[in-house]
């Protein structure tokens, strides 16, 4: 069982996530805020974090600039959430530094195989 | 569930806890059924309280008991009440995250399921060909639909067409086999090892799930799939009906295309045969001493079997001809070429030809492929002499035939032979008339004497002659253009039933040579 954790500010989104990866036998920890986030991995060792690109205060990007500023988050996988193809192809142009990227709406199975790649190393586009 | 609950709703929780503990109380916990500590109040308390709780209320869903409250330090008739109404509050919370939770399932569900059906939609639609569509179909159903082979057989005009992915796992003869024995009922059908026709499932299968293929209101198919770990629950029956429609509406597609093809590659063909057709009739009348020559045909398909024709030469009478073969369309349009050559070939060949040698050997010519085609053709062979102003002529079975002496009224020329393809043999004779100036000669085919207009109603031979009559002062072009605007007008709209030919031919001048 690994550790996720998901960050998005529609709690909607936040729910789906978790009942998805749940159900894949996966612990969830759920945050609204990036900055919510950043105080979960403080207390608990997570596995991986499933982020939203677009939210208030500090987006997705924002995020993984932070994890990627701090050694102990330097290889912490991170797929990051956008809202259209276009966008994820920008952030890819722009070398931002997650792991593997999903475009929502996102399926079940597209969430569980991208989880599950990059926890069983199988690492989709490292793009350090 | 409970803990869920705890965490998920950790700060209304504490809301509450902090309230029991200014209003007096020393702990508040809450306890799972199994007796184990989930949380207590104050935060300080590393350990659980050892001696027993003052108040405790049960926290349950309906039959379902989940835990307890439990309050120390605190108890009295006002307490008990709040207490009372705090485990009903926390049991309906417990409901609203237990809804919200099979909610958030189904919405997952749902965009699966949409996802999927967006998946199969983009994946099929630029195939237009049956065979690539269908394997487009059973690769994603198969990975969509989560079963380890999915398969689809159409049975199109008594033709197989069959796809499945992955390739190999299943004979396509023991596939086939599936389709002739469950396809007749037309119904979406599951079996299971368990079930009672196991004896249906071939060997290497533990489930199967057929549904229809329609085309409209035909079902012209099945889509299989085989082998689903979970089984076909109601649940995924939801996915797989709708995979089934998008299947449908794809074959559909791509019929549909495949048939607007056909018609486009036939209206080719039909255009050819129309121009080809078309410039087997004289393009322009030869020049007779004597004589206006006017003619002209519109088939009432792309193509027909009305023909007129005009062999002339030096030194030789002019010989023209108007037929029309029984029938419309392209088996009509090619006895009447076959019909026209035939007559051309012998108005040529035969020396010292007269209109009914012309017919009796061309019927001998053509009898056995009319007869074979039970088809027939009339025909009306002219030949004149233009320095005698003679007129030979034999009719074949043919109307209308119009003759209108100069200063008289129009009169049939009646037929005096059967027509060609009737009979292998016939004893053809020819007429004769003497022309003189303002004589006309109009030879039709019946698409005019039997041109109808939207009553259903025939134009007739009577009306045939009468115009015949009132344009007699007309020269031969205006005439057969009056005759075709006449019968326009009185079809008035309704589609022209027969193709229309018409031969007029003027005896214009005193001063022949």
């Amino acid at each position: 069982m690994s550790t996720i954790l998901i960050v998005d500010d529609y709690r909607v989104h936040l729910r789906m996530y978790r009942h998805i990866l749940r159900k894949h036998g996966h612990r969830v920890l759920l945050a609204e805020h990036a900055h919510t986030a950043l105080e979960h991995l403080k207390a608990e060792a997570v596995d991986l974090v499933v982020s939203d690109v677009a939210m208030p205060d500090m987006n997705g990007v924002a995020l993984v600039k932070q994890l990627r500023s701090d050694e102990r988050y330097h290889m912490l996988p991170v797929v990051l959430v956008t809202s259209s193809k276009q966008e994820q192809e920008e952030l890819i142009a722009r070398n931002i530094r997650a792991n593997a990227y999903l475009t929502k709406p996102t399926s079940s199975r597209e969430l569980i195989d991208t989880v599950l790649s990059l926890l069983g190393g199988r690492i989709i586009g490292n793009r350090f | 569930m409970l803990n869920h609950i705890l965490k998920e709703q950790s700060e209304h929780f504490a809301i509450l806890a902090e309230t029991w503990l200014a209003l007096g109380a020393t702990a508040v916990s809450i306890w799972d059924n199994q007796g184990a500590l989930l949380k207590q109040w104050p935060d300080e308390l590393v350990e659980p309280v050892s001696h027993p709780a003052d108040m405790v209320a049960p926290l349950n869903t309906g039959e379902l008991v989940l835990g307890e409250l439990r309050i120390f330090g605190l108890n009295g008739t006002v307490a008990r009440e709040r207490l009372v109404a705090d485990s009903r509050l926390i049991a309906h919370l417990i409901r609203l995250e237990d809804d919200i939770e099979d909610m958030t399932a189904e919405l997952v569900e749902t965009q699966d399921q949409l996802l999927a059906m967006y998946d199969l939609a983009r994946s099929t639609r630029s195939h237009l060909d049956l065979s690539q569509t269908l394997e487009s179909l059973v690769r994603i159903t198969t990975r969509i639909a989560n079963v380890q082979t999915s398969f689809i057989i159409l049975n199109i005009a008594d033709t197989y067409e069959m796809a499945a992915h992955p390739t190999g796992l299943f004979d396509d003869v023991v596939l086939l086999d599936l389709f002739q024995h469950l396809n007749d009922n037309e119904q979406e059908q599951v079996l299971e090892r368990h079930t009672p026709q196991p004896s249906l499932l071939p060997v290497g299968m533990y489930n199967l799930c057929i549904l229809p293929v329609q085309v409209g209101s035909n079902v012209i198919g099945m889509l299989g799939l085989i082998n689903r770990p979970d089984g076909f629950n109601p649940s995924s029956m939801n996915l797989i009906r709708a995979i089934a429609g998008q299947t449908s509406s794809q074959v559909e597609n791509v019929l549909l295309h495949r048939e607007s093809l056909e018609q486009t590659k036939l209206q080719t063909e039909m255009d050819l045969a129309a121009r080809a057709q078309f410039h087997l009739l004289p393009q322009s009348a030869p020049h007779v001493a004597g004589l206006e020559i006017f003619a002209k045909t519109i088939p009432a398909m792309h193509v027909g079997g009305d023909f007129y024709d005009f062999i002339y030469r030096p030194g030789r009478p002019f010989i023209f001809s108007v037929g029309d073969v029984a029938g419309k369309g392209m088996s009509a349009a090619l006895l009447m070429a076959m019909t026209r050559t035939s007559i051309r070939s012998k108005a040529n060949f035969i020396p010292r030809a007269t209109p009914e040698m012309i017919i009796s050997r061309s019927n001998d010519d053509l009898y056995s492929d009319f007869a074979r085609m039970h088809r027939f053709a009339t025909v009306f062979v002219g030949q004149y002499y233009p320095q005698e102003r003679k007129l030979l002529y034999t009719n074949a079975g043919h109307s209308p035939a119009i003759y209108r002496p100069a200063g008289q009224a129009a009169q049939l020329l009646e037929a005096n032979g059967t027509a060609m393809g009737i009979a292998p043999v016939d004893s053809y004779e020819h007429q004769t008339l003497m022309l003189s100036p303002g004589d006309i000669l109009v030879v039709g085919t019946d698409g005019f004497s039997e041109a109808r207009n939207p009553d259903r109603k025939m134009f007739g031979l009577e009306r045939l002659l009468h115009l015949t009559d009132q344009l007699a002062h007309y020269p031969a072009h205006d005439i057969a253009q009056l005759w075709f605007d006449e019968i326009n007008t009185f079809e008035a709209g309704h589609p022209q039933d027969d193709d229309q030919t018409i031969l007029v031919i003027k005896v214009v001048s005193d001063d022949i040579y």
